[in-house]
């Protein structure tokens, strides 16, 4: 193969240095001369003589060297180096240029990068198992619910008589207390598993083993695999742990292995037991439909003859158990399928966003470019006349694009990491299952260069091949003047500017709302959110707590002794925290039913003391006492946005309401009386008030709860009383999520919060756009202008005047866009209505505002080139041209 | 026809080189062209610069190899000797150039 040798030969010239290669050459020529030379001395010439007759005989020797140097290396990726390092130079000069272009292009290739790994994490990336493609998720539906799990018998007999599948395995989840001697206890979400299940994922354990078949039998000895994090917060990564025997829910059971991190069930599940171990399971009638199944098919197997058999199966399970499973029937979904792939709600507008933000700075990029390429419109014509071909001034525009679009894209990747880390961190941990990661892989990786070759080719074709269409002759005649501005991009400019300023209006206008709506909060929002109230979640395990009077009188004595405790003020239990939501319930009242459907309402189960415990006081009536926290307990509270909006012009202390769980038959309504009005208080995100029903926790005593404490102490030493005096009580109980309500609350509102923080970069990104774009537009008018500016100015144009001048040129863009960003506030408001009456985007304060702050930007847009036209010396310009 | 002194033909300076090392031995460039212009005892206008990108071009093909030295007068220069693969590929040509030569030759005879 000699040309590959050849190519090789050449690829190492191209590659090795290249002035090493030149000197030895120019020194091998040398020699020649002067062997030549000493010739013609030798014949008798004088050594100057013998000097020229060497260098005609030996030709030309820069077009010697000029071919070897050809032959060389590559002559293609020489002239390429050499039009980078022409177009970094030439880039390098115009450093106001750098410092516009390469910001706007990493904003732009940031932020979009930085939304498409957002999305890509949660839609797209897939579960972190073996050859996910062959596992298929399976659950049922029938004419009444459009999804839902299935049944252990169910279950059973799938596996047993499916034959395309190497394994079918079931999960389920609850959460259960970890306790051992010597140790506090610890609450984890748990998933109870049927056999095979880690084989079927191809997770094999860190440490020690996953479940044996001996695991899975009934009567087996209880065994547990711990998770990675599970392991390390509890028992700090210790090996020793395994052979040991903790207890679950009070039950001893042996941890057998450690599963390593970032694998598991979909799912938050941070331990892993035998499904046999759930109580109940095994025998749970065949319409108890609680377990989530999925199977890996087997090598031979195709998909859609397992659907088929799935089908199959579930027929005839049907037609053996005709009481059960009447019209139930399989759907099976590749297991990321299930997870997901759907593109849609937020996503779908984060993934629009990321596009317009990419699209807009690269227009904007492409403007910067345009401005620039202007001043050297004189520079290609000179060249072109010269002998230069088009090909190699757009490949050089082109080269000078690649540049900036990979530095863009450096620095994009920098804003991208940075988004993601301020994104990811003000989640709180353990919102999100373990699955979604957002760090760069291959994928987002191509994103990145595929976001930047975007940009490239949106911001360096266009002024390449206007470039290109340079009119050689027009330009050396005029200066370029007509030539430019006959370029016709004046209107799209126009248009495009335009948009901008219309998308920046709609951006302010939301955010400026979004600000104002908040101010709008609650009275009460800075008493719930204290640092003073320390709170912990707890939770009765079933096994040592089965009845509501056994969780009753637990709850009772840890309340009398924290009480009891020193520097405590105040204890209560609540259902559920401030902002943690609530138990959504059907409203009965004594009054005609509602005319826009059926009535409801939060409910909260509180203590007596709950108010207390947040230093607030009912507004009117009486607190909750001790005497209602009897199972035949019938007194409530209401809040007063319940009273408002229900109880409106009847007396509200003595009023009789129900509520009743959605969804469940009515049975006749379980009465009960108000006998005090609580402040409004937010359960959930909206800025408004709710209408709550407190209830007496007592008289529903639920296993899980939240512990709230006021006290002057701080909440370290607080969180140390709490486990002293719940362990003392019992100590497999576990308290968990032990912080400040003002944690707890910030923590509850991360997605509002979060939501609001992406709203309010992307507004403030396109505010900074269109400040450059505008810029972009104005200097270039400027700089086209000259001529005529010049002409002004010598006729006695004041320098004012000219700065006016200047000015007005944005004011189409400007008026434009400020028309259409009303426009689309105004539908904005339509399509996402505020929850407040009178409050929109399309408010008029809101609206003179953003005004104001765009007509500020315009302003800061064009004071350089206003200057700049301003200080235009007119008898310079009127030589120049 | 008098004589007068032409191009090197298109193609065949590479040959001639491989002819000259492989006769003389390693060479070095000004020693090369001074021995082609001598056996063409002027019928030959030689650039003699254009021995220096034949004699990269047989480089990189693995035909001739290089190496700094002294020249007979103590100058440095660059010495070439011809490779065993030149010599393979010096055969290789030699007989196809005898070849088209006799084939040029014949169609002229015959036309003439």
């Amino acid at each position: 193969m000699t040309t590959l040798r050849v190519w090789l030969s050449r690829l190492r010239g191209a590659l090795s240095g290249r002035s090493r290669a030149e000197a030895e050459l120019a020194d091998e020529v040398q020699a020649h001369l002067d062997l030549l030379a000493d010739d013609f001395v030798a014949r008798g010439m004088s050594p100057e003589e013998a000097r020229f007759a060497a260098r005609r005989a030996f030709g030309g020797v820069d077009q010697v060297k000029a071919v070897h140097r050809d032959q060389r290396g590559l002559p293609a990726m020489d002239a390429f180096t050499q039009d980078v390092r022409f177009a970094a130079r030439s880039l390098r000069r115009d450093r106001a240029f750098l410092l516009t272009a390469i910001p706007v292009l990493a904003l732009g290739i940031g932020v979009t990068h930085m939304f498409l790994t957002i999305v890509y994490a949660h839609t797209m990336r897939g579960l972190p198992i073996s050859r996910p493609d062959r596992v298929l998720y399976i659950s049922t539906f029938d004419d009444r619910t459009p999804d839902r799990p299935m049944s252990y018998p169910d279950f059973d007999d799938l596996r047993a008589s499916a034959r395309h599948f190497e394994a079918i395995v079931a999960y389920t989840s609850a959460a259960v207390a970890v306790g051992d001697e010597g140790r506090a206890p610890d609450r984890f979400e748990a998933s109870y598993v049927s056999a095979g299940a880690f084989e079927a994922l191809g997770i094999s354990p860190l440490r020690g083993r996953g479940f044996e078949a001996a695991d899975h039998r009934p009567g087996a000895a209880p065994v547990v695999v711990l998770g990675r994090s599970a392991w390390e917060s509890r028992y700090g990564g210790d090996p020793g742990v395994i052979g040991r025997s903790i207890l679950l829910d009070g039950a001893p059971a042996t941890v057998i292995g450690v599963l390593p991190g970032r694998s598991g069930f979909p799912g938050t599940a941070s331990m892993w037991l035998p499904i046999e171990q759930r109580r109940g399971l095994t025998t749970a009638p065949r319409d108890a439909r609680t377990l989530r199944v999925f199977g890996r098919l087997n090598d031979a197997a195709s998909e859609s003859n397992a659907r088929a058999e799935v089908a199959a199966i579930m027929s005839r399970l049907e037609a053996r158990h005709p009481g059960t499973n009447r019209a139930v029937r399989a759907r099976v979904v590749r297991i990321n399928d299930r997870f997901f792939g759907r593109i849609e709600g937020p996503w779908l507008a984060f993934l629009i966003a990321g596009c317009l933000i990419v699209l807009v700075s690269s227009a904007n990029a492409a403007n910067l470019v345009l401005a620039r390429s202007l001043h050297r419109v004189r520079e290609v014509a000179v060249r072109t006349s010269l002998g230069a071909r088009r090909a190699r001034i757009v490949r050089e525009q082109l080269v000078e694009a690649l540049l900036l679009a990979s530095t863009g894209g450096a620095a994009g990747l920098a804003v991208s990491s940075t988004g993601i880390r301020l994104f990811a961190n003000a989640i709180p941990g353990g919102t999100l299952p373990y699955w979604i990661d957002y760090t760069l892989d291959w994928t987002t990786g191509m994103a990145l260069v595929a976001v930047s070759l975007l940009t490239l080719a949106i911001f360096g074709l266009v002024p390449a091949m206007v470039a290109s269409r340079v009119d050689v002759v027009g330009v050396l005649k005029d200066g370029g003047r007509r030539q430019a501005s006959n370029l016709g991009l004046r209107r799209w400019t126009t248009a495009f500017m335009a948009v901008q300023v219309a998308l920046a209006v709609v951006l302010l206008a939301t955010i400026a709302l979004g600000s104002l709506a908040a101010r709008g909060g609650l009275d009460t929002d800075a008493a719930v959110a204290t640092t003073e109230v320390v709170t912990a979640a707890l939770n009765l395990p079933a096994a040592r707590y089965p009845a509501p009077d056994d969780r009753r009188r637990f709850l009772q004595q840890l309340l009398d002794r924290v009480q009891g405790a020193p520097g405590i003020a105040a204890v209560a239990v609540t259902s559920v925290l401030p902002r943690q939501g609530g138990a959504e319930s059907r409203l009965h009242t004594d009054g005609p039913p509602s005319p826009n459907g059926e009535a409801t309402t939060l409910v909260v189960a509180i203590t007596p003391g709950y108010f207390d415990a947040l230093a607030l006081r009912i507004a009117k009536g009486r607190d909750l006492t001790e005497a209602d926290g009897h199972a035949g307990a019938r007194n409530i509270l209401v809040n007063r946005r319940f009273v408002e909006q229900f109880l409106q012009g009847t007396e509200p202390l003595g009023a009789r309401l129900a509520v009743s769980t959605p969804g469940t038959a009515d049975g006749p309504p379980q009465w009960q009386a108000i006998v005090g009005i609580a402040p409004d208080i937010r359960q959930r995100g909206a800025p408004d008030a709710e209408p709550i029903v407190y209830q007496p926790l007592a008289s529903l005593a639920p296993a899980t709860s939240t512990l709230m404490v006021r006290s002057g102490m701080a909440p370290s030493a607080v969180a140390s009383v709490l486990r002293e005096t719940a362990g003392a009580l019992d100590s497999t109980v576990p308290l968990y999520r032990i912080q400040t309500l003002a944690q707890a609350v910030y923590d509850a509102e991360w997605n509002p919060r979060v939501s609001a923080r992406l709203a309010t970069t992307l507004a403030l990104l396109c505010l900074l756009l269109t400040t450059v774009g505008l810029y972009a537009v104005t200097a270039r008018a400027v700089s086209l202008r000259q001529h005529e500016l010049g002409i002004r100015m010598a006729l006695g144009a004041t320098p004012a005047r000219i700065a006016r001048l200047v000015i007005a040129g944005v004011r189409p863009p400007l008026l434009l866009g400020l028309g259409l960003g009303l426009a689309g506030a105004m539908a904005w408001d339509r399509a996402f209505p505020s929850g407040q009456p009178r409050l929109g985007a399309s408010d008029p304060r809101i609206l003179a505002i953003v005004g104001l702050v765009l007509v500020l930007v315009a302003v800061v847009a064009c004071y350089r080139p206003a200057r700049r036209a301003a200080r235009l010396a007119p008898a310079e310009v009127l030589r120049q041209g | 026809m008098p004589p007068s002194s032409s191009e090197v033909p298109y193609g065949t300076l590479d040959l001639i080189v491989l002819k000259t090392l492989a006769a003389m031995g390693p060479l070095h460039g000004y020693g090369i062209a001074r021995r082609i212009e001598q056996v063409a005892e002027g019928a030959l206008a030689l650039n003699q610069g254009t021995i220096y990108p034949a004699l990269l071009r047989l480089e990189q093909q693995g035909w001739v190899k290089s190496a700094w030295g002294t020249s007979e007068n103590n100058r440095r220069a660059r010495f070439y000797s011809i490779t065993a693969a030149g010599r393979r590929q010096l055969a290789a040509e030699t007989e196809t150039w005898a070849r088209t030569v006799s084939l040029v030759s014949r169609l002229l005879d015959r036309e003439s």
